[in-house]
């Protein structure tokens, strides 16, 4: 399988601070990759790097052979941002709708098979005020998933949310990111997270940040109680000791 | 029950009103009695009704201008973030002429007519209410622009679908302040040149010690406000429908 997203010696200053320095990676098409590291370590902004919205950045970015900013602007990136940034203004419907309305193009998934990925299919009508923040931050992910993005970018979409109704959200991810077969990065704080939904982890150093480790997780996901498994807690524990190292 | 608290509340103060005149035996050039302003409705209600109606229509045209120049001067600094510097300071140097020192001007210019009133209730409700609108667009989620830039909205659409329904809470927000202040513009004009309206009536029946006129006026002129008020509080509830 060849590389669908490769990295090239990255590099991202703000002024005289280097965030990101000689960052080099390469994810396959289809797999969802995990990164983790320290607060500040520049995970958001190698994240908005990739979906062209940061800039100014020195080496090479390619998604699918096309540079990040290119990529955006032919509608396929799907982002997910760290708080639900629905409208509130507008219901559940319009607001899986808003990509397509803003590029004024037909949405490539319907609404109604979009709320099903994630068994939301009553709450079509429903004002974004009366959801919880799961809720919200599910339709958030589907709303990134609306134009059928080459790739999804999750920025920490579960960050505010409470362990049970995480966990809840983590297993939809996967479901969903099996039936759609997206490339994905998801950035997150939560290492059991990174493990249980991840097929690799890339563990970010500190600041000027580049890669630390490369992890590939090889777990049974079809078992629905893979979180209690050995190998699941061996896997946490060898990310946990790359952290804190 | 507590609905009616506020017309307890009324009855009572006009009571009380009432009570110490009686009491104070206060003269009725200087605090006519409840019937008495009642009388004055009952007998002028033409000239109250004129009255009410000038000065509404120069608040409400001064009103209208001042909130729709706010909204246009706010969204285009919000879209050209350097006008901000040029745009403000002219704002700033308008509210810091004081109403009453323009108002004869406006009077030169304009003669006699309600656009002088207009321009005045314009300029008083002007500041706050864009200083209301832009400090509310700059409370923009950064997040929000991402999303739009994510899919490439072009700057119609993200005015459109964007900054307009973000916008909406503070330009209500900004009516309602600026609904009282522009009967206070319209009055001042009012006071300063005119032969008709709320602010004329007052001033001519205050020289002729006519009080109870100067009371019913008062009372016109809050009802202007309060009608202003409520009918933005109303539209708001129909429109903001996702804030309710």
């Amino acid at each position: 399988m060849s590389n669908f997203i490769e990295i090239v010696s990255l590099q991202k200053s703000f002024d005289d601070r280097t965030v990101l320095d000689d960052l080099n990676l390469k994810i396959k098409e289809g797999k969802l990759m995990s990164i983790v590291g320290p607060y500040g370590s520049g995970k958001t902004t190698f994240l908005k790097i990739l979906a062209g919205l940061t800039e100014g950045y020195k080496g090479s970015v390619t998604i699918a052979g096309l540079e990040p900013r290119k990529l955006r602007e032919k509608g396929m990136v799907g982002y997910c941002f760290q708080k639900p940034n629905l409208l509130p203004w507008l219901d559940v419907e319009k607001n899986l709708l808003l990509p397509a309305l803003l590029r004024k193009t037909a949405p490539t998934i319907d609404v109604n098979k979009l709320l099903k990925l994630a068994k939301l299919t009553s709450i079509k009508k429903s004002k974004i005020n009366e959801l919880s923040g799961g809720t919200r931050q599910m339709v958030s992910i589907l709303r990134s998933l609306s134009l059928s993005p080459k790739v999804l970018l999750l920025d920490e979409p579960f960050s505010s949310i409470d362990e049970i109704s995480r966990e809840k959200l983590q297993e939809d991810l996967l479901a969903i990111h099996r039936k759609t077969v997206k490339t994905t990065i998801l950035i997150t704080h939560s290492i059991s997270e990174a493990v249980f939904l991840s097929d690799e982890i890339a563990i970010f150093s500190q600041k000027p940040t580049s890669i630390k480790k490369l992890m590939p997780i090889k777990l049974d996901r079809a078992r629905a109680d893979v979180r209690n498994t050995e190998a699941f807690n061996k896997y946490v524990t060898i990310v946990r000791k790359q952290l804190s190292a | 029950m507590r609905k009616l608290l506020p017309v307890w509340i009324i009855l009572s103060l006009v009571l009380f009103w009432y009570l110490s005149i009686r009491i104070f035996n206060i003269p009725r050039y200087l605090l006519p009695s409840p019937s008495a302003v009642a009388h004055v409705f009952i007998t002028n209600p033409r000239l109250l009704l004129e009255s009410f109606t000038v000065t509404f229509i120069e608040a409400f045209l001064g009103f209208v201008i001042a909130n729709f120049l706010s909204a246009v001067i706010a969204l285009t600094i919000s879209l050209h973030k350097g006008s901000e510097y040029y745009v403000l300071p002219v704002a700033i140097v308008l509210k810091t002429i004081p109403i009453v020192a323009i108002a004869p001007l406006l009077i030169l210019w304009f003669g006699s007519s309600i656009a002088p009133k207009v321009a005045t209730a314009a300029l008083i409700c002007f500041f706050p209410s864009l200083v209301s609108i832009v400090s509310g667009i700059k409370s923009m989620r950064e997040d929000y622009l991402d999303l739009f830039k994510i899919y490439n909205a072009s700057n119609i659409a993200t005015v459109r679908h964007l900054f307009i329904p973000y916008s909406l809470p503070f330009i209500f927000s900004s009516l309602k302040i600026s609904s009282s202040l522009a009967v206070v513009g319209a009055l001042v004009g009012e006071f300063l040149g005119s032969n008709m309206g709320l602010g004329f009536l007052i001033i001519t029946s205050y020289y002729s010690l006519n009080t109870p006129i100067v009371f019913a006026a008062v009372i016109l002129t809050s009802s202007i406000g309060l009608s202003l008020f409520y009918a933005i509080h109303y539209l708001e509830s129909k429109i903001l429908t996702w804030k309710y």
